[in-house]
């Protein structure tokens, strides 16, 4: 039983890393073009992304995931997302996942002072050096920890597209306890703890690879 | 004419004018101070001929030749911005590395020999992080001068290091000075400015005031 219940869930677990993964492969240069727009100096670009990441980040993920699911077949009778519900928690999560990054990236940004970037200027450097070879370091080095975070939080968030009936591992663990078997419940935890300790311990050694320098 | 002659040079910040037309020149291998209180417009005269600041009005000559681009100035900043990720080896190497100007070996051996000439051989490969401040100005002059400016620019030398290094600062602009280096150093400290001017200048509100003027024209109000 244990074995049977261990790779159903392993399963259920595989659409919640699928998930995870494409997600952070969109959503990390997506939160970038996001970031420029929010340091846009055309107004009306820069006021509409603030508007979008106020919304994005003030509302929670299951509502956008089930606005994301039903609107458009509500609106414009599109059976897109109602065929394929992967897709709507995709596309749900890497404009989420954009909008937190794009404020980190930002902050990150703008922690480095002008002063670096001068300092590239006057030795003659174009600003794809000064960006390549002097800042994007220190931005990383200045983002890891909150980028972690989040990373992290996106491994347990992926448990919420249950609400469109996506069948990730808490859906599959339900399925037994349906059928009066509480513990596969439980045990879902056992998948998140580990990878979340396999992701923690990646970022720390990523943050222990770029503590060799510190900012002065 | 003088191998730098700065005229008429004005610059505004929305509308408020923080230097307002002032001239000056300055001979080949010679240091000229610029004194002057806080809010004069001395970094920003500093930052103009350097290329962070477009200059708004004048012109600036280098050894007759109008001045395109700041390519022949080499600038220390007050707080040095030296690059925490590079140790004092990479900081000074990385430039000439970027602009190609000879191969790895060269460039890093011209970096070695110019950290070793200010007193810094147990130091290239410590990160800015680990260096004194003394040390971490010195690499910053070093990686100024890698890339052999025509003038070397220090705005404030002394304001970010602890005050009992003011004549080790001196020291030091004195012995560039000995090897020909043309300077302009910028600074509120007359004491020390006295120390190593061959020329100085008092800015005061965006003017040069004439009272410490030896020899240098002061145009006034820059023309509308």
């Amino acid at each position: 039983m244990f074995w049977e219940v261990t790779l159903e869930l392993a399963k259920g677990f595989s659409t919640s890393l699928s998930l995870f993964v494409l997600t952070l492969l969109f959503s990390l240069p997506l939160g970038l073009i996001m970031m420029f727009a929010l340091r846009s100096k055309i107004k009306p670009i820069k006021i509409a992304m603030e508007g979008i990441v106020l919304v994005i980040r003030g509302t929670p993920l299951m509502l956008q995931l089930l606005i994301v699911f039903f609107v458009p077949g509500i609106l414009w009778g599109s059976v897109i997302f109602s065929h394929n519900r992967f897709l709507a928690a995709l596309v749900t999560f890497t404009v989420n996942y954009a909008a937190y990054f794009a404020v980190i990236y930002k902050g990150g940004f703008e922690s480095i002072p002008r002063g670096q970037f001068e300092a590239g200027q006057v030795l003659g450097l174009s600003r794809r050096q000064i960006f390549q070879k002097i800042i994007l370091l220190q931005i990383i080095k200045q983002i890891m920890a909150p980028m972690s975070n989040e990373v992290i939080t996106l491994v347990k968030d992926t448990s919420l597209v249950r609400v469109i009936a996506v069948v990730e591992i808490i859906k599959v663990a339900e399925r037994y306890t349906a059928r009066g078997l509480i513990w596969p419940l439980f045990y879902t935890g056992a998948f998140y703890l580990i990878f979340s300790t396999l992701l923690s311990v990646l970022f720390n050694y990523l943050e222990k690879k770029l503590a060799y320098f510190e900012t002065i | 004419m003088a191998y730098l002659e700065v005229k008429n040079l004005a610059k505004q910040f929305d509308n408020e004018k923080v230097i307002k037309g002032i001239s000056f020149s300055l001979e080949k291998g010679q240091t000229l101070v610029v004194a002057g209180p806080s809010g004069a417009g001395k970094s920003t005269l500093l930052r103009c001929l350097n290329g962070l600041e477009e200059i708004d009005q004048g012109e600036v000559f280098l050894n007759g030749k109008k001045l395109k681009d700041s390519s022949d100035f080499g600038f220390v900043f007050q707080q040095f911005q030296l690059f925490p990720q590079y140790t004092a080896l990479e900081n000074v190497s990385l430039a000439p590395s970027l602009h190609n100007l000879g191969s790895k070996q060269e460039i890093e051996q011209r970096s070695l020999d110019l950290l070793e000439s200010f007193s810094l051989k147990e130091h290239v490969h410590k990160y800015p992080y680990q260096l004194s401040g003394g040390q971490r100005q010195r690499v910053a002059i070093a990686r100024a001068m890698i890339l052999d400016p025509e003038i070397l620019c220090l705005d404030e030398p002394t304001s970010a290091l602890d005050p009992a290094l003011r004549d080790q600062v001196a020291e030091l602009i004195l012995e560039l000075n000995e090897k020909g280096m043309t300077q302009i150093v910028v600074t509120h400290d007359l004491v020390f400015a006295e120390k190593i001017a061959d020329k100085l200048i008092y800015l005061a509100d965006g003017f040069i005031d004439p009272d410490y003027v030896s020899g240098l024209e002061n145009s006034g109000e820059a023309d509308e």
